[in-house]
């Protein structure tokens, strides 16, 4: 019988690789995905907590996030090509200075 | 008995997927894993009975954000910069506290739930009747548009490549 | 536990239906194209392979599968080897939700309509993966450009969906072809071509651009790309490649039918094999699979007659052309069914 609980371990450890990618990766496209991963761990929260209560609500603000997520991407994106151009790399270690 | 299996599958496919994110050696494949755990949630979706969030998440996730990601990798030349990243010896540990930490909260969290998996219908009706209903989500819905322009006009302003107007 | 069973061999007799359905049709296709082509352009085309030529594919076949499997050096196995497998099972997902007759649907989902927008963007990362892994420069552009081009004209594609969506208040196929079943004085059929004519424009544009077949075949333009994503496939896996491309045709033309010319109905002749029992559905078939190949026949034609785009033309075309149409047909659309 799979219950509420087994969905929110499941978004619980994708919650943790993420948040672990997102603070170790080096590489700023790795970086982005990671926090993909974490807003998708969020989701599967919210779906299964609505699905599981019987109100739709959840879904509906679940739906919210995969907008903004889609905006975060388009925009990180963006933001990444702008530091390739002027960096000839999108390695974070490398984005430390100020100005150059 | 064949529920539990099917979600155990999808879990296991979502989990190495995600892992896959972080731990593979090549860039593009770190993507390609991304785009398993995204369409992994897109059936966790089906197994809750919410198929207009599955749907939309393959379309939005998987159709775009996966390829706006593969294009960075390609456009960065991500994958040609191949050094092995330094391992943290902290950053492991911590994670993993982390996870361990959330995992014994959530097991302490009496979660009441009332009803069965699947109790909220999921279709694209419901779902747009509390998205466009004026007392529930409709200024947030407006919102997220103008968001979304936003967002637009600011990715285009930056990803340009000439500075004439 | 006998249902669950029961459910279980429906989707297969479904799966299994769907997939011999679509390789007699891209069997046939690979022949009419070249014949099609070949009397446009004042030739024979094939003639030798059996009568007329027609089993110049099974010939095709034989010869594609004796060819040498070749990876390149430098290429990324597992992608490189992944990726025709996934082009071809992506382009078999929106199949299953096309009926060919009342009922004769592999999956008749609620979501129908938003299900194949979904499933046919997924196709795009299997060119990306195809284009990345080969390491090559000319699958590389061509990988890109595909992306480019799908990405944007999904978006007018997806939007001229939306008016008819709108008329009928479902996104199942089935009851799509059901609102156009009836017709004015019998004769004039209620096909959604009349009601949504800019609509109808507009997804004709798109979904070529998203086959990538003439005049927006930049992708594989030879002339500067050699053969685009798959120029470092041979044997068995250039022939999944074909066999997707073809399948992709085969379920545009297909969505076509369904969407704006009425499906499996046509005035006075359904109604009359309405009372033909189990006959009806062969019928339906029958009047499906011509209307498809009408559509199919038109775009081979243009393939014979038009040139290739230019890639900024194209993609001017999308954003500046087709997605204002696209948005002021469902304004339009909108204004009216609130009127009304």
């Amino acid at each position: 019988m799979v219950t509420v609980y087994h969905y929110v371990f499941l978004a619980a450890v994708l919650f943790t690789i993420g948040a672990y990618g997102m603070l170790s990766a080096r590489n700023a496209v790795r970086v982005l995905m990671s926090i993909e991963l974490m807003l998708n761990a969020a989701n599967i929260n919210l779906v299964a907590f609505s699905s599981y209560s019987g109100t739709v609500a959840g879904q509906g603000l679940a739906s919210f996030v995969i907008a903004i997520a889609a905006a975060e991407a388009g925009v990180g994106i963006a933001i990444l090509l702008v530091l390739y151009r002027s960096m000839r790399s999108v390695n974070l270690r490398d984005a430390a200075v100020m100005r150059w | 008995m064949i529920q539990d299996a099917v979600f155990l599958v999808i879990s296991l496919c979502a989990v190495a997927g995600a892992a896959g994110v972080v731990f593979a050696q090549r860039l593009f494949h770190a993507v390609l894993s991304l785009a398993l755990c995204l369409l992994s949630v897109a059936a966790i979706y089906i197994t809750l009975g919410a198929e207009f969030l599955a749907v939309i998440q393959v379309l939005v996730y998987a159709g775009g954000v996966v390829v706006l990601f593969l294009f960075a990798v390609m456009l960065t030349k991500s994958d040609l910069q191949l050094k092995r990243e330094p391992l943290d010896t902290f950053a492991p540990v911590s994670a993993v506290l982390f996870g361990v930490l959330v995992l014994f909260y959530i097991a302490r969290t009496g979660f009441v739930a009332h009803g069965e998996r699947g109790a909220a219908p999921g279709d694209v009706a419901s779902v747009g009747q509390v998205i466009f209903s004026p007392t529930k989500y409709a200024l947030p819905f407006e919102l997220v548009g103008i968001l979304l322009l936003a967002a637009m006009v600011g990715a285009i302003y930056l990803a340009r490549r000439d500075e004439r107007w | 536990m006998s249902e669950l069973i029961w459910s279980i061999a429906r989707a297969l007799v479904g799966v299994v239906a769907v997939i011999l359905f679509l390789s007699l049709n891209v069997l046939f296709l690979t022949w009419l194209e070249r014949k099609v082509i070949a009397r446009i352009h004042v030739r024979y085309g094939p003639n030798r392979a059996g009568p007329f030529g027609l089993l110049q594919p099974i010939a095709d076949m034989l010869k594609l599968l004796t060819k040498e499997d070749i990876v390149p050096e430098k290429a990324d196995r597992l992608v490189f080897n992944l990726a025709p497998v996934m082009a071809f099972l992506f382009a078999l997902l929106p199949a299953v939700t096309i009926g060919i007759g009342s009922g004769l649907i592999a999956a008749d989902l609620p979501a129908g309509v938003l299900y194949i927008a979904a499933v046919s963007s997924l196709s795009t990362i299997a060119i990306l993966m195809a284009a990345w892994g080969s390491n090559n420069k000319y699958s590389l552009l061509g990988g890109m450009r595909t992306a480019a081009q799908s990405l944007s004209y999904e978006i007018p594609l997806v939007l001229s969906m939306l008016g008819i969506v709108a008329i009928v208040g479902s996104l199942s196929t089935q009851d799509i072809v059901e609102a156009q079943s009836s017709a004015w004085f019998g004769i004039i059929p209620k096909w959604f071509i009349f009601y949504q004519p800019l609509a109808f424009i507009v997804f004709l544009s798109a979904v070529v651009a998203e086959m990538g077949r003439i005049p927006f075949d930049l992708p594989e333009s030879e002339s500067e790309l050699v053969a685009g994503f798959h120029t470092e496939y041979s044997g068995m896996k250039f022939a999944m490649f074909m066999f997707a491309e073809y399948i992709h045709f085969v379920v545009g033309s297909a969505l076509l039918v369904t969407l704006f010319l009425g499906g499996w109905y046509l005035p006075v002749i359904s109604p009359l094999a309405e009372n033909l029992g189990v006959l009806k559905y062969l019928v339906q078939v029958a009047i499906f699979v011509a209307k498809m190949y009408v559509i199919i026949f038109f775009l081979m034609w243009v393939r014979g007659t038009l040139t290739r785009t230019k890639v900024n033309d194209m993609l001017g075309f999308g954003w500046k052309g087709l997605l204002p149409l696209a948005l002021l047909n469902v304004v339009v659309t909108g204004v009216v069914l609130t009127l009304r």
